[in-house]
């Protein structure tokens, strides 16, 4: 991805907004030579109006953390999901991942991500996403308790979370939530929290995954 | 909309549009939302208050835009929070030191201007990274390497104003001092470039770092008289071999010997790779290791082990040591790395052998012999900042995992600087882990081993968790300024720290009635006299702050 070789023409796109860009089209990249070393800055997601409706979201890819059982159903029912996005199983490190493709998109103002992996990895994700004037969306913390449940820590904006809220009740909560993150729209402005309950432990270790996605 | 402290909502107002008449509305933050993306991650005042916020962010794009934001700020009195990239995590991140200021967000300014193959130097300007840099340079197949921070995301600008450090030779593992030129913009607007870069068309700016008279470049780093907008680097011409290879020592007495026979190596450059220090005896990983560690956990230790461990003091038994003598288990172990010619480092090998075979059973070990460069794609195979490759991987240490079951929302480091010697290593062990006891601290709690990223001193580099829990924050950052006074009081010194400590620490630096601290001050009050650059910033106030502080 960084040969330079890849590539398309949007350098009209850093005249664009850049979340609408994100948003609308995941065709983009750019090439790097044509506007020199390091990335191109996008136009920020303040030029959006404030009530701004919600948009479609496009994503570039699912990315899920291969070492646990319940992101590998998400990487699975991702493949399958009615979705133009590929998918990214990961390891714990996303170095490879981002250096190789999402950087390139970010720096062009494309390449919006849905996810399950470790808070940790959401962590460098939501780092390198506000270099892109990125950020989560939507966020789920699935915390394990007691023995066989799962809280699942919704935050998102409130017609999202009902959206979503509705994949999580269901028993096999990790094969849908790929299909509802894709689903989602995104819509500006506050973002509420909501805790869920589910008693359908799929994960097979006690460490917390984390779904979201990152416009 | 958030505002800075003294600034009327008007005036505020009217700043905030002379703001997005320079750089564009859309690069000019108010929204919440947005300005919450640059709030520090690891604050130790997770859920409360006191938390340090900024009041709105503007990105400015070229050297000329910083200056006119700089000249708005002074006519509205807007206090302004230069970040690069924001990356400063453990450190106070993003969040500016005054609350209320308006962070100066530099990650636009992200040109490479040069890379110089020949003479091994780049200019660049904030918003670059390690890797933008690392990158830069693979695509264009040059043959020099970045000295990188783990991770590899921040600014290499930032990181050396910051006076960060890295994993690859003597020469470049300190970042400030590897630096060559400036470009800086003063709080009054006007533009400085320092050492021969003062000489219109100067021809060695990046070559020749202290031109003529004082040289200022120090006062510009964990400060807050000028925002750097290009700075030069010297880069390492890329080796052609890396060996490393470990010297193990079997007596806790060997500590002196080890550290003093290091010392003589490195200050002669006979080993000028990043040295390491392990204790496989106290179950102290070399920090090369440590994701390794994290990733895979720790060796296994026997029942026996862990309770003559358990009964140690200041890592030491005569039970303990006799214990590792009869399992093979090294008390201490040295990792010393290479970068040159084949040639020339197997002789700096077999030298350093000659020289630690003088302590009684030195054992040497040749862990990685390297012909480079190395395939990017095999790099994780090794810690990849020692190979000058920028990684993500350190952030694998704080996950949770069955040897990690609580792992932290963040951490302060705690980051003394003592004598390079043995005997310091040890009463900064006892002195600490004291200290920490009585204080309740997570830190000391077992002994602990210092790093070598510096030449001739230690570093201690410990985390103090940030927890869910605010009243244990509250005792975890009592403890932290107190650790910081009983430094001070031996002679030990921070070589950086977040706001909330700024203060503690540079109370430290207290000679002759703290004439250090009034210099900083009286050059604040000549360069900034409004007092809108960075207010606070190790603890330098600008006067109409500083009253109100004292």
């Amino acid at each position: 991805m960084h040969s330079g070789s890849l590539v398309a023409n949007l350098v009209s796109g850093m005249l664009m907004n850049r979340r609408k860009f994100c948003l609308s089209s995941l065709a983009a990249a750019i090439s790097r030579a044509a506007v020199g070393a390091g990335c191109l800055p996008a136009a920020a997601s303040a030029a959006l109006p404030a009530a701004a409706s919600r948009q479609s979201l496009r994503l570039y890819k699912f990315v899920y953390d291969r070492r646990y059982s319940a992101a590998r159903a998400f990487g699975v029912a991702a493949e399958q999901a009615v979705s133009t996005a590929g998918i990214a199983a990961i390891a714990g490190d996303i170095t490879a991942l981002w250096s190789r493709e999402l950087k390139p998109l970010w720096c062009a103002g494309a390449g919006a991500i849905a996810g399950m992996t470790t808070a940790r990895t959401l962590f460098c994700l939501e780092q390198l996403a506000k270099d892109h004037w990125m950020r989560v969306v939507i966020r789920v913390e699935h915390a394990i308790w007691g023995k066989q449940d799962i809280s699942h820590r919704l935050t998102a904006s409130e017609p999202t979370i009902a959206q979503i809220g509705s994949a999580l009740a269901a028993g096999d909560w990790p094969t849908k939530l790929p299909a509802a993150l894709a689903a989602c729209g995104f819509a500006h402005g506050a973002h509420l929290t909501r805790v869920m309950g589910s008693t359908c432990r799929l994960a097979t270790t006690d460490e917390t995954l984390v779904s979201f996605v990152i416009a | 909309m958030r505002l800075p402290p003294g600034v009327s909502s008007s005036d505020f107002a009217r700043a905030v549009a002379e703001f997005e008449q320079v750089v564009g509305k859309q690069w000019v933050f108010t929204r919440d939302e947005d300005v919450d993306l640059y709030r520090d991650a690891f604050s130790p005042f997770l859920h409360e208050p006191e938390e340090l916020v900024a009041s709105a962010a503007v990105a400015p794009a070229s050297t000329e835009e910083v200056q006119q934001i700089v000249r708005i700020a002074n006519r509205r009195k807007v206090p302004l929070y230069p970040i690069s990239t924001g990356k400063n995590l453990g450190y106070g991140g993003s969040a500016p030191a005054y609350s209320g200021s308006v962070v100066g967000v530099l990650k636009r300014m992200n040109r490479i201007i040069e890379v110089n193959e020949a003479n091994a130097f780049a200019l660049v300007e904030p918003g670059v990274s390690y890797f933008d840099l690392y990158h830069h340079i693979q695509e264009r197949r040059l043959k020099v390497w970045i000295d990188c921070p783990d991770p590899g995301w921040g600014s290499v600008i930032g990181n050396a104003l910051d006076r960060g450090g890295g994993y690859t030779t003597a020469n470049y593992r300190n970042h400030f001092d590897s630096h060559c030129g400036m470009e800086v913009v003063l709080p009054n607007g006007e533009l400085l470039r320092t050492g021969m870069g003062a000489i219109p068309n100067a021809q060695t700016w990046q070559q020749y770092k202290s031109g003529c008279g004082p040289w200022i470049d120090g006062i510009f780093s964990q400060s807050n008289f000028g925002i750097i907008t290009k700075m030069g680097f010297w880069l390492m011409p890329e080796p052609e071999a890396y060996l490393r290879g470990t010297v193990s020592l079997s007596r806790y007495a060997d500590l002196g010997p080890m550290v003093g026979t290091l010392n003589y190596l490195e200050n002669a450059r006979i080993t000028a790779g990043f040295p390491d220090i392990a204790s496989p005896l106290n179950g102290y990983p070399p920090i090369g290791q440590v994701q390794l560690w994290n990733e895979t956990g720790p060796p296994s230790m026997t029942d026996e082990h862990r309770n003559l461990l358990g009964s140690a003091k200041l890592g030491y038994s005569p039970e303990l040591e006799a214990y590792g003598i009869k399992a093979g288990i090294p008390y201490w172990q040295l990792w010393l790395s290479f970068h040159g010619p084949a040639e020339v480092i197997e002789a700096q090998w077999q030298a350093a052998q000659r020289h630690f075979a003088k302590i009684a059973g030195a054992k040497f070990r040749v862990v990685d012999r390297v012909t480079l460069p190395i395939d990017p794609a095999k790099a994780d195979a090794y810690h990849e900042p020692e190979l000058g490759v920028p990684s993500l991987r350190a952030f694998s240490i704080g996950a949770r995992t069955p040897w990690n079951p609580t792992p932290s929302k963040g951490h302060m480091w705690f980051s003394p600087i003592v004598p390079r010697t043995g005997e310091a290593i040890i009463e900064a062990n006892r002195v600490f882990s004291e200290a920490a006891r009585e204080l309740d601290m997570p830190l000391f709690r077992s002994f602990s081993m210092p790093a070598c990223f510096w030449e001739r001193s230690f570093i201690f580099i410990l985390a103090t968790p940030v927890t869910e829990d605010p009243a244990t924050n509250k005792r975890y950052r009592e403890g932290f300024k107190k650790l910081i006074a009983i430094g001070g009081r031996h002679g030990w010194g921070e070589y950086r720290t977040a706001p909330v400590f700024q203060k503690s620490v540079m109370d430290v630096y207290s000679f002759n009635d703290h004439a250090l601290q009034r210099f900083h001050e009286t050059l604040k009050d000549a360069i900034d006299p409004n007092g809108i650059m960075s207010p606070g910033r190790y603890a330098i106030w600008p006067k109409h702050l500083r009253e109100k502080r004292s």
